[in-house]
């Protein structure tokens, strides 16, 4: 008797439990996704827009157009000036795609230098590398740019890619020297003793085990080059040569009537390599900035 | 295969530590040598030595007859067996295995001819479509040593490879290298093997020779029975055998051939040996095997029988140790199960009589711990 008593009891205590823990993850879900939702309002707000007319965008509150709309796209593709869209986006991969493997391989070989091997002044050189790192990008355009007017690499790529391949991005090699610390070193040993030079070494062992840090890297590259503004707006000047954020700066102030719905539209599309890239890479992405500790 | 001759082999670190002295020694060609001694000796860094992974900053090591001093790793002809295995992630057990013959550009077939025999010899077959993570640590340690196998080199090189697998798994394995040390002996391949543990029982069981260190020094080389029954200082002597032996604080008197110790207030004269002693009157230290300490046992001759206290037993199944307590001292009894009787029924602190069998007891110098037997 005295058994079923007890078993009740703790039965009982066990289900109240079970109510207490599920109305808190409800209101733990609640509560997160209504944060996510208004955070991602504007972006909800952009897509809607991209279908109205100038008068609904200024005019409606909601972001839910009254029509699904696709002249704004067409409209807004085409341009106003002699080239579409189709030319800008190829533009643009045509900074990204030699930037990121520029990129790539002079931050991983400068980071293999500085995490592997011992040569004189490594501290002093890390330290000033670091350092440059706080430096904003802004106080070095004037002499960057003089300089590239003495090559003569003016109103082309050149300038927006080269800096790239001397491992200018202190900061993704900062990453990659924090990620390759946190890698063992008996992985080289064994390699060593199975015949590895340094380069063998780097290509057979090294970038394996880096292949978390080094999609981030792609993936961070690919994001701020395609949505740098300064950089194209400084060194070119022929339209035809112009990537999408230029092309979407002109595509505002061109017409003396801004069609805002096409100008949002072309935001949207400018959005989606971007988004795909990430999504792509979300996986091992995700991997590298946890293990090196580093916020997206 | 090859010997391995370390000459006056001496390591300083950049920060002036000297964490290797002058070591000397000739290992044999297909000898399995193995290096033993508490963390901090230095064996390691002797391993990586050989291996080429660290510096030597003077002397000479030849591997055959070859100086290979600033020789790269891979003109060594050693392959290593690393502690924690380190295999390649990103490779499958077969690349892992296959990864050194391809870099020194052998035909394919001849690869993977070489990688299945070796396969075959630590049974790994069926392992060889999986990546490193889907293994257990056993197979792991497996695959670490067919990576070496496989690239049939001079001089094997294992560091600690056992000691991240549990107690059963590294008795089995211990048996495995073993074995397979025989093996390729009887198979006419014999390799000659360095060994580095920190772990005496497995120094004693794998071992032909093994080498002793201490602070980067040797403290004794030789066959495991002679480091047992001939330990040429109290650390050698108390770092090889389990349990510990006993080491004592006695007295010496030497008169004419009469010699007789005094310890823990009981003297006994001790039956002829060969002593390099000077003087008459000295301290010593008196070490004696715990199986050399008889517990509430008759009337055995050369026998000093002593007073003590029982301070605590362990039972090992086969056997039970048990322990003493002199005043300050401790003493260690190891006896067989049968005798378990005797001190099973004591408790802490219950009055014992112990009989220490100085018939086989080793005399070192108090101060220098050198063994006094003049064998040595």
């Amino acid at each position: 008797m005295s058994a079923t008593t007890s078993a009740t009891g703790v039965g009982a205590v066990d289900h109240y439990e079970v109510r207490k823990e599920r109305l808190n993850t409800i209101i733990r879900y609640t509560l997160l996704i209504t944060m996510g939702l208004i955070m991602l309002y504007p972006l909800f707000w952009l897509i809607g827009a991209s279908f109205k007319s100038n008068a609904e965008i200024f005019t409606e509150v909601g972001f839910w157009p009254s029509r699904l709309d696709f002249t704004p796209y067409i409209k807004g593709w085409k341009t106003s000036t002699e080239y579409t869209f189709t030319r800008y986006f190829f533009n643009s991969f045509l900074i990204v795609i030699p930037r990121i493997i520029v990129t790539v391989i002079s931050c991983v070989l400068v980071a293999y230098a500085f995490a592997r091997f011992d040569f004189w002044g490594k501290k002093i050189l890390f330290s000033i590398m670091v350092a440059t790192m706080m430096l904003p990008q802004i106080v070095l355009r004037i002499p960057q740019y003089i300089m590239f007017q003495h090559f003569d690499m003016l109103d082309s790529y050149t300038p927006l890619i080269l800096p790239s391949a001397f491992a200018t991005d202190t900061f993704f090699v900062f990453m990659l020297v924090q990620f390759l610390r946190g890698i063992p070193r008996d992985m080289e040993e064994a390699a060593q003793m199975d015949g590895c030079n340094s380069l063998q070494m780097l290509w057979y062992i090294i970038v394996p085990l880096l292949k978390p840090a080094i999609i981030s890297v792609i993936v961070f590259q690919f994001i701020w080059t395609m949505n740098d503004f300064i950089g194209p707006l400084i060194y070119l000047s022929s339209v035809d040569k112009y990537p999408v954020s230029l092309a979407l700066k002109i595509s505002i102030g061109a017409t003396e009537e801004v069609e805002w719905g096409s100008v949002i539209a072309i935001s949207v599309l400018a959005l989606l390599p971007s988004v795909a890239v990430f999504f792509a890479a979300q996986k091992h992405f995700v991997d590298g900035v946890a293990s090196t500790g580093l916020k997206g | 295969m090859a010997s391995v001759t370390l000459n006056k082999i001496a390591k300083v670190y950049p920060n002036g530590f000297k964490a290797v002295h002058d070591i000397d020694f000739k290992i044999n060609d297909g000898e399995f040598v193995v290096l033993v001694g508490p963390s901090g000796c230095a064996k390691s860094t002797l391993l990586r030595m050989v291996a080429g992974l660290e510096s030597i900053t003077s002397g000479e090591l030849k591997i055959g007859d070859k100086v290979v001093n600033r020789a790269p790793p891979k003109d060594r002809g050693a392959a290593m067996v690393f502690q924690n295995y380190a295999l390649y992630p990103h490779m499958k057990v077969r690349e892992n295995l296959a990864f050194g013959l391809k870099l020194q550009g052998l035909p394919k077939d001849e690869v993977a001819s070489r990688v299945l025999d070796a396969a075959k010899l630590l049974e790994i077959e069926t392992l060889l479509d999986r990546f490193p993570r889907q293994l257990s640590g056993g197979q792991s340690q497996r695959v670490a040593v067919g990576r070496a196998i496989v690239k049939k080199p001079q001089v094997f090189l294992f560091d600690e490879p056992l000691s991240n697998l549990d107690a059963k798994l590294r008795a089995s394995m211990r048996v495995r290298i073993t074995e397979l040390h025989q093996q390729l002996k009887a198979a006419g391949l014999p390799c000659t093997v360095i060994y580095v543990t920190h772990d005496q029982v497995e120094a004693m069981t794998m071992g032909e020779r093994i080498c002793v260190l201490k602070e980067g020094r040797i403290q004794q080389f030789d066959t495991p029975s002679m480091l047992y029954n001939q330990p040429a200082n109290t650390f050698v002597a108390s770092f090889i055998g389990s349990p510990e032996m006993n080491i004592l604080d006695a007295h010496l008197s030497v008169n004419g051939s009469d010699r007789t110790v005094t310890l823990l207030g009981g003297s006994s004269r001790l039956p002829e040996t060969k002593l390099s002693v000077h003087g008459t009157e000295l301290p010593i230290k008196l070490g004696l095997r715990p199986e050399n300490v008889l517990v509430n046992a008759s009337d055995e001759r050369d026998v000093l029988w002593i007073d003590c206290e029982i301070s605590h037993i362990e039972y090992m199944g086969s056997e039970v140790f048990a322990y003493f307590r002199v005043g300050d001292a401790t003493i260690t009894s190891r006896l067989p199960a049968s005798q378990a009787a005797l001190v099973s029924a004591l408790k802490r602190g219950d009055k014992a009589r112990i009989g220490l069998q100085l018939l086989h007891s080793h005399l070192f110098d108090a101060e220098t711990g050198v063994n006094l037997n003049s064998t040595h």
